[in-house]
C-alpha cells in the first residue's frame, strides 16, 4: 500500500508507532504565517449529552491542545467544602474521614459570584468568600421507625446556611434577570454520606470556598477531560474488493487469489473486536469498525464479500488486524495528527461547554499577565528590555 | 554591555501547560532561534523559559509569543462558540 | 466501610449509584448489565463499585449510643 505522508499521520505497526513527532513549531522547521494557521484551525462539536460534551479541535498544536485538557482538568475555579466545623460527631466514622468525605460532594454554585479566599490568613471569611452549609441530623427511633430513614445522611441533609443579615444574598437566589433560582446545594441529593443507628448524631457547620483542582481534586469541575488523535484507517484496494469480477472469465491463478481475498476479509472483520460479525453478538452497528457486504457474485459456491469502513472512529487501535502479515499489507491504522477528539465529562456543578469557555479564559488571562510583567519590567529598567524578567508570583 | 537577544525568564507558579503552550509560539517566530522550557523540579511551582533570537529583545519575542497565544485561544473560542451554536440548532431542527 | 464519594482515578461521583446498584443486583441483573445501565463506563468507576464491601452495617452492631433513648 502507499505510504501515508509522515508530516501528517502517525504510523501504528505491529510494535510501536512511527513518525508521532510534530514537526510544526519546532524552531527547525519552516515557520507557518500566523493567519495560515488560523485559517486552517476549526472545531467541530460531535455530541453533547447531559453533562458530557465531546468535539473535535483540528489543526491544533499539540501544546495547545495540551494545555486546554490541563487547564480543564486543575485550574478551572470551583466552589467546595473546604473547612468543616465538627461540633458534634458521634457517628463510627472519625472526624477527619467524615469531613474528607463531605469535602468531594459536588455544589451547584457558581463560582464566579465568589472571591477567592485569601490563603495567607491575612484575612477572614466574608459573604462574598465563603458560603456556609449545616448538618445536623440526630437519628431516632420514633414509634419504632428509625428517622433518618435506614439512619442514612444524605447529601441532601446538607442545608445552606443563609444569613439574613447578609448585603448580596440574591447573587446566589437569583440570576442577572431576576429569575429565581434553586437554592444553592449539592449537585446530586442522593449521595450517601454516612450511615447512623439509633443515639448517634452529627452537627457539623461546613465553609466552602473558591479553588482550583491543582490544590485538591475535589475542586476540579471535570471528571474527565482527555483527547485522544483521530483515526484514520486505509484498507486496499484489494481488501475493499469493489472492483467488479466476472467470474465466469476468471483463469485457475485469478481464482485461488479471488479466493484468498475473500477469505482475508473474513479475516479481518473477525479479528476485530468491534466488528459486528454475522455469527457472534458482539459490537454494535454504528461502532463497529469494519462491515462485511456480501456481493451478489458466487465463486465454486461460495459468496463472496467486500469490506466496508464503517466507523473508523471508534476503532481502539488494539492492532489485532494486523497482527497477521499478510493482512498487514492490505490495512494501515494511522492517527492524524493534529486532529484532536476531546471529552469532557463535568461533574455537574457547571456545563461542560462553559468549563471549555473558561479554560480558555483561563489561558488567555495567564498570557495577559506574562505581557503585563513584560511591560512592567521593560518601564522600570527604562526601556532596556532583554534583561532577566522576573514574573510575579501566580 | 548586555546582550538583549537571549533571556531566561522564570515564571512562578507555572508549569508544562504555559510552558510548552509559549515554546510552541516563541518556535513560530521566525526572528527566534531557539526557544525551550524546562521546569527544573516537578514538587517546586516553577517554570524556565529559555529564548535565543536572531536580533530582537528577547522580551520583544516573548511579548510577542504571548500575543499569538492569546490570539489561538480566541481563535479557540470564536470557532467553539459557533460550532456549539450550530449544533444546538441541528439538534433543535430535529 | 461506606463507599466513596467519588472514583478514586477519576473523579466521577460514584456514590449515588451505589443504592440503585444493589437494587438491580437483588432484582437479578448481572453486575456489567447494571453498571452499563447506571451509566457507569469507565473501568475505573466500575472496579469502585464492583468490589467495594459495604463493612458499615456490621461496625453499626456495636452501637455504645444505642441505650440512650431506650
Amino acid at each position: 500500500m502507499e505510504r501515508a505522508d509522515p508530516d501528517q499521520f502517525a504510523q501504528v505497526s505491529k510494535y510501536g508507532i512511527s513518525n508521532t513527532a510534530t514537526t510544526s513549531g519546532t524552531a527547525f522547521s519552516l515557520s507557518t504565517p500566523e493567519n495560515q494557521v488560523s485559517e486552517q484551525l476549526s472545531v467541530k462539536i460531535l455530541s453533547k449529552h447531559e453533562n458530557e460534551l465531546e468535539f473535535e479541535l483540528i489543526n491544533a498544536d499539540p501544546s495547545i491542545a495540551n494545555a486546554l485538557r490541563r487547564i480543564m482538568i486543575s485550574e478551572v475555579p470551583t466552589v467546595a467544602i473546604e473547612k468543616a466545623v465538627i461540633k458534634n460527631n458521634t457517628s463510627i466514622m472519625q472526624d477527619e474521614v467524615l469531613a474528607h468525605r463531605i469535602g468531594l460532594v459536588p455544589l451547584r454554585l457558581d463560582p464566579s459570584q465568589f472571591e477567592y479566599f485569601a490563603t495567607d490568613g491575612s484575612e477572614s471569611g466574608t459573604e462574598l468568600n465563603t458560603i456556609v452549609f449545616t448538618l445536623k441530623v440526630d437519628c431516632k427511633m420514633e414509634n419504632g421507625v428509625l428517622t433518618p430513614d435506614n439512619g442514612i445522611v444524605y447529601s441532601r441533609d446538607l442545608v445552606w446556611h443563609r444569613d439574613e443579615s447578609h448585603q448580596y444574598n440574591d447573587r446566589l437566589t437569583h440570576d442577572e434577570a431576576g429569575n429565581e433560582l434553586p437554592l444553592p446545594g449539592p449537585v446530586h441529593g442522593d449521595i450517601p454520606i454516612m450511615k447512623l443507628c439509633q443515639g448517634q448524631s452529627l452537627d457539623l457547620e461546613l465553609h466552602c470556598v473558591k479553588g482550583v483542582g491543582r490544590d485538591h481534586a475535589k475542586f476540579s469541575p471535570v471528571g474527565t477531560a482527555v483527547y485522544r488523535l483521530q483515526n484514520d484507517i486505509r484498507l486496499s484496494k484489494e481488501m475493499l474488493g469493489e472492483e467488479k469480477i466476472n467470474v465466469k472469465k476468471l483463469s485457475g491463478a485469478e481464482k485461488v487469489q479471488v479466493k484468498t481475498m475473500n477469505k482475508l476479509r473474513h479475516d479481518l472483520v473477525t479479528r476485530c473486536p468491534l466488528s459486528l460479525n454475522p455469527g457472534t453478538s458482539t459490537g454494535s452497528d454504528t461502532s463497529s469498525v469494519f462491515k462485511l457486504i456480501e456481493t451478489k457474485s458466487m465463486l465454486d459456491g461460495d459468496k463472496l464479500y467486500k469490506v466496508k469502513l464503517n466507523n473508523p472512529s471508534s476503532c481502539t487501535m488494539c492492532r489485532e488486524c494486523i497482527q497477521d502479515d499478510e493482512l498487514a499489507t492490505h490495512v494501515q491504522l494511522l492517527k492524524v495528527k493534529g486532529d484532536y477528539l476531546f471529552k469532557v465529562e463535568s461533574i455537574g456543578s457547571m456545563e461542560p461547554e462553559d468549563i471549555v469557555r473558561k479554560a480558555l479564559a483561563v489561558l488567555k488571562d495567564k498570557c495577559a499577565k506574562v505581557r503585563q510583567t513584560i511591560e512592567d519590567n521593560t518601564e522600570k529598567k527604562g526601556g532596556a528590555a532583554g534583561e532577566e524578567v522576573d514574573d510575579e508570583e501566580m | 554591555m548586555t546582550d538583549t537577544t537571549n533571556a531566561t525568564v522564570v515564571f512562578h507558579g507555572e508549569d508544562h501547560t504555559l510552558g510548552n503552550a509559549l515554546r510552541y509560539c516563541l518556535a513560530r517566530d521566525e526572528e527566534v532561534d531557539f526557544a525551550g522550557y524546562t521546569v527544573p523540579h516537578p514538587a517546586e511551582s516553577r517554570m524556565v523559559v529559555r529564548i535565543q533570537t536572531n536580533g530582537i529583545p528577547a522580551a520583544t519575542a516573548l511579548h510577542r509569543a504571548a500575543d499569538t497565544l492569546e490570539n489561538i485561544a480566541d481563535d479557540i473560542l470564536d470557532k467553539f462558540n459557533t460550532a456549539l451554536n450550530d449544533f444546538e440548532e441541528d439538534e433543535d431542527a430535529f | 466501610m461506606i463507599i466513596p464519594v467519588r472514583c478514586f482515578t477519576c473523579g466521577k461521583v460514584i456514590a449515588n449509584l451505589w443504592e440503585p446498584y444493589q437494587r438491580l443486583l437483588a432484582e437479578n441483573v448481572s453486575a456489567a448489565e447494571a453498571l452499563d445501565q447506571l451509566g457507569c463506563n469507565r473501568y475505573c468507576c466500575r472496579r469502585m463499585l464492583l468490589t467495594h464491601v459495604d463493612l458499615i452495617d456490621n461496625l453499626l452492631a456495636y452501637n455504645i449510643h444505642a441505650h440512650v433513648e431506650q
